[in-house]
């Protein structure tokens, strides 16, 4: 199934791009979605213990199990206003 | 203040979040704002209705500007109306407090000593090249 990740702020430049498309075989949750992002960026891991996740566009848990096509964020501390 | 008005109301309270020119006894130059804007759109309507439920409003609107703004520059502007003013206050106030809590919006601080994201109060530098 594919997921798509959005990065926001510092993860979207610890990642180097603002969005990826990932493919599972098994089922997935946002936990996976995030190792999978730190094999090609080894820097965000030390964001983890700050963001929080999103799941089409709602405030989620790290190990939902995830649907096809669900879109997963990862959100740092806002400061938005 | 226009998307707000209505003959029920007796008071819209309004609030506008201005761009500084120190944060944390830094200089600071300009702000870049990002957003997570569909979310941010269902998250802050999340938050209206709250403070709707809460306090006996008429109308509420909001609007917060991304990209770069200067010193000076409204960042956020807030109107709740109401037909008296203190339940207009107090739903202002829930409002501004859980948007800055809650609602996906960054900001981005340049100035003299580099350009920092902003997460609560700590400063983070940024890494505009990958290093690995």
């Amino acid at each position: 199934m594919r997921i798509r990740v959005l990065l926001f702020a510092r993860a979207r430049e610890a990642y180097g791009k603002p969005e990826a498309a990932l493919r599972f075989d098994q089922p997935a949750t946002p936990a996976a979605c995030f190792e999978q992002l730190c094999v090609e960026a080894p820097r965000l891991e030390a964001l983890r213990p700050s963001l929080l996740v999103a799941v089409n566009e709602r405030y989620a848990e790290w190990e939902q199990e995830l649907l096809a096509d669900d879109e997963v964020a990862f959100i740092p501390p806002v400061s938005g206003g | 203040m226009r998307a707000v008005e209505s003959p029920t109301a007796g008071a819209i309270a309004t609030f506008a979040g201005t761009v500084r020119d120190h944060h944390l006894g830094k200089q600071v130059a300009f702000l870049e704002y990002e957003g997570y804007e569909s979310m941010a759109r269902s998250e802050l309507m999340d938050v209206i209705e709250e403070a709707a439920g809460r306090w006996s409003i008429s109308g509420a609107a909001a609007h917060h500007r991304l990209g770069r703004l200067e010193i000076g520059d409204i960042s956020i502007g807030l109107a709740v109306a109401s037909a008296h003013r203190a339940p207009a206050f107090e739903a202002l106030r829930y409002v501004i407090d859980e948007l800055k809590v809650r609602v996906p919006v960054w900001k981005r601080e340049t100035g003299p000593d580099g350009t920092h994201w902003i997460e609560g109060p700590e400063l983070v530098p940024t890494r505009p090249e990958p290093a690995d």
